[in-house]
């Protein structure tokens, strides 16, 4: 399939915001490509070249972009990067020069779907010495074979900055309508995604088997399953008032969540954004090996640092020292772990996750040893709203965050935030509110002691759904010296001088990162705001929604992705919330 | 068995430097009648053509076809270590590697191990060229140097009676014109007149990896279409050749 073709329909996607036509569109994209080639379509429409769990990224920066354009249009660097500061964009900047000037080369080829995305593919996984070469000159040929708007979408895609405006429903939709005959099988289609985790892989199976195929798509050994989500309330009446009589309560460790699959001896584990994580915790995949009594299992645990002389879990930061790629042994020696497994999602062949809780949970207990390391997370049923906030102060004071209350017979809904699983924190029964994630999008340069390093960071939640991060607040307190020379370090590569386009904000700050570093705060309230433009208009026409007094709580949430953040629904939900307690008083 | 052998180390150097500015790992096919090199830079800008035939060695032998791949800068480093007037050979071992010996009064003989590569002999650019000039090469340098100052790309413009080099920019702009009378043009031979615009660095980037191994150069091109290159590095038949793609401007 020519990348011609693409690009077109690319064109007029960014020029629709309908729904309805920008699934039109896409239905008739999939229509026009061979049922091979769909995957690749898939992964590149979503700005991505492979499913989130594999961890492929796309690996050009900003720099080495703009040095394959310079080369490509044979315009020096200077007039390159002056271009891509007027015009703001990189694939506008490419398609500009490229339309005045370029290099031809000796051969040059139409490109294809498979010749742009190969290519592409082979960039990100390049590595080690001499790779930023390789990147290069692999982004120049296929520049020099492109055409000035096909160059647009190339290099878009290679930094990460594609933004179609397409969300993986509107993909869903798109593929229903085009090859399942209408959109009302959507829900076959997202079923399969949620449990597979891989949108190109269930694209592809409807365009070979049809709806049958992708109905029987099970839950699969190696493919993460998008984790239930749960929502909130603040109080345990709320909670009994919600969900019925009966409920299930389970500890809210302070950790992270894994998802581990076992198959015999094979053991791996991925993070709650689905990324394969078995090489931080050689340990889990030990204990795993020795204390989960089935030979084929796919079940969720919350790891946690624990003090092996008391046998009390830790925070959580002390845990992310886990997170590295090297001296993975050593930090393991330093700060050891125990898992709470609190699901079990197949066994033996059997998809459990279209069995109630009350049976998951009892098939949990009796596959997981008790020992010093693993155990099933404490767990127990009630209907009283004594019970429920006096197993609250239980599980706080034994170091846990809080509770999960869930319904014991319901499914477990892959990808659903429902309130068949509801958090309750103690914060909310304080004056406090909860800690918000937010992901940082700039910084400001600091003033006397701070001069020299960034001293406040512009933070952001996430409108999910235009898949836009608007700016909620400036915080540049709660940062330590080490925090404040390491931060600049891990946003390195995320800088960008121009505001990328995901991005929303009324103020501008001394440099712009691309939205990747999430961080925990804590605000002692929500208020309106006419500068931040989260939720802009949603409570009052003109204002969006800001934090006062914010604080950084010396938490950074690498296990969360900048889609994981608090978003702009929460945000508007907890406004209201908080609303309501000082009525009360 | 495959051997090559030539009496001063002007050619190979000039060989290695030149594959150096294209290509990390080269290889050669070797066979009774010649030995040949070819390879394009990865983004298919320019392309190098070495079609040696046995005569221009002072002695070639090869009775089954050979084909090698080295590691370019190995290659560059040990043809560094040789002296004008050592005589280079090249032959294989029953090793997978490659014998080297500088021979001039004493011995010295290296190994390199050969590589695996997945490289694919590249394709020869069909070109129909309407200009060609034969110029001495020290002014070809120093032409394209000229024109560096102000810009990165030059546009050659060829007329039956002369041929003018020129590039611009921001800084400014700068001119040089050759006649086909004056001393520094060997031939000028125009079908058509022609205009094309070029990388500098590429063109001079050639131009100094062939150093001194050759005297002259031969520049072939259309509008709008690449250029050819061609150094002579001995009187029968040892030639660089050279394919680079033109810039396109409005």
């Amino acid at each position: 399939m020519n990348f011609s073709l693409i690009v077109e329909s690319y064109e007029k996607l960014e020029a629709t915001s309908g729904r309805i036509e920008m699934t039109e569109l896409l239905a008739s994209l999939v229509r026009q490509t061979p049922k091979g080639e769909l995957t690749m379509l898939v992964y590149l429409t979503q700005g991505k070249l492979r499913p989130d769990y594999e961890g492929v990224e796309l690996g050009v920066a900003e720099k080495l972009a703009l040095r394959a354009l310079a080369t490509a249009s044979g315009l020096s660097p200077e007039k390159v990067r002056k271009a891509y500061i007027v015009e703001g964009d990189i694939g506008s900047a490419a398609q500009k020069l490229l339309e005045r000037s370029r290099q031809e080369s000796l051969f040059s080829q139409r490109l294809t779907l498979k010749l742009v995305y190969d290519t592409l593919l082979k960039i990100a996984k390049t590595s080690g010495e001499g790779s930023i070469e390789t990147k290069l000159r692999e982004l120049v040929k296929l520049l020099n074979d492109a055409t000035a708007l096909e160059a647009k979408y190339i290099l878009r895609t290679a930094m990460g900055v594609l933004r179609l405006g397409v969300a993986d429903y509107t993909i869903l939709d798109a593929s229903a309508l085009a090859l399942l005959g209408g959109k009302s099988q959507r829900h076959a289609l997202e079923r399969a995604y949620n449990i597979t985790s891989d949108l190109g892989y269930v694209v592809e199976l409807a365009a070979r088997e049809g709806l049958k195929g992708v109905e029987k798509v099970q839950v699969q050994l190696g493919k993460p399953i998008r984790p239930m989500l749960a929502e909130r309330l603040e109080s345990a009446e709320a909670i009994l008032d919600k969900m019925g009589s009966e409920v299930a309560m389970e500890y809210k460790l302070d950790g992270e969540r894994l998802q581990v699959h076992k198959r015999g001896d094979n053991v791996e584990l991925f993070s709650r954004r689905l990324e394969k994580i078995t090489h931080n915790y050689p340990d889990v995949v030990q204990y795993v090996r020795e204390y989960v009594k089935a030979t084929d299992a796919i079940l969720e645990g919350e790891v946690v640092a624990v003090n092996t002389d008391t046998g009390e879990y830790l925070p959580f930061q002390e845990l992310m020292h886990r997170r590295r790629k090297h001296g993975v042994d050593e930090a393991m020696k330093q700060y050891p772990v125990a898992v709470n497994f609190f699901e079990l999602l197949f066994i033996k062949g059997d998809d459990y996750t279209n069995k109630p809780y009350s049976f998951r949970r009892k098939v949990l207990e009796s596959v997981i040893g008790v020992t010093k390391v693993t155990r099933p997370v404490p767990a127990k049923r009630t209907r009283s709203v004594e019970e429920i906030e006096e197993y609250l102060e239980q599980a706080i004071s034994e170091g846990c965050e809080g509770l999960v209350v869930k319904d014991p017979n319901a499914l477990y809904r892959a990808g659903a935030r429902e309130f068949s699983w509801i958090k309750l924190k103690r914060e909310y029964r304080s004056e406090l509110t909860d800690t918000i994630d937010l992901v940082i999008i700039g910084a400001f340069h600091g003033r006397g002691r701070r001069a020299g390093v960034y001293g406040t960071y512009l933070l952001a939640a996430y409108d999910n759904k235009r898949n836009i991060f608007p700016s909620v607040t400036k915080v540049g307190t709660g940062f330590t010296d080490q925090d404040l020379e390491k931060f600049p370090k891990i946003l390195k590569e995320f800088e960008t001088h121009v505001k990328p386009p995901n991005i929303e904000s009324g103020l501008v700050p001394d440099i712009w990162y691309r939205p990747h570093m999430v961080i925990e705060t804590i605000a002692s309230e929500i208020t309106l705001s006419p500068i931040h433009p989260a939720a802009m208009g949603s409570i009052r026409k003109g204002s969006g929604l800001a934090l006062r007094f914010p604080k950084f709580t010396g938490k950074i949430r690498t296990d969360k992705s900048p889609e994981d953040v608090t978003t702009v629904s929460e945000l508007v939900k907890m406004y209201k919330m908080q609303l309501k307690k000082v009525e009360a008083k | 068995m495959f051997l090559a052998k030539t009496a001063t180390n002007s050619e190979w150097r000039a060989v290695a430097s030149a594959i150096k500015t294209l290509v990390e790992e080269a290889t050669f096919e070797a066979t009774s009648e010649n030995l040949i090199f070819r390879a394009m830079d990865p983004s298919h800008i320019a392309l190098i053509d070495l079609p040696w035939p046995n005569i221009a060695f002072e002695r070639y032998e090869c009775d089954k076809p050979f084909k090698f791949s080295i590691r370019v800068e190995d290659f560059v480093k040990l043809i560094g270590r040789s002296d004008t007037k050592d005589s280079v050979e090249i032959s294989s071992t029953e090793e997978d590697a490659l014998l080297l010996r500088l021979m001039n009064g004493y011995k010295r003989e290296f190994k390199i191990h050969l590589i695996e590569s997945t490289m694919s002999t590249a394709p020869l650019p069909k070109l129909d060229l309407d200009a060609k000039v034969l110029m001495s090469k020290a002014v070809f340098e120093k032409v394209l140097s000229d024109i560096s100052v102000v810009a990165d790309q030059v546009s050659i413009h060829a007329l039956q009676e002369n041929i003018s080099f020129s590039g611009k920019s921001d800084i400014g702009a700068a001119t040089v014109q050759l006649d086909k009378n004056g001393a520094d043009i060997l031939e000028l031979e125009v079908k058509e007149e022609c205009k094309s615009t070029y990388n500098i660095d590429y063109l001079l980037g050639i131009a100094k990896a062939i150093g001194s191994a050759s005297d002259t150069v031969s520049c072939e091109y259309a509008s709008k279409k690449p250029v050819l290159l061609q150094f002579k590095l001995n009187e029968q038949g040892a030639v660089v050749r050279y394919f680079l793609a033109p810039r396109i401007s409005e």
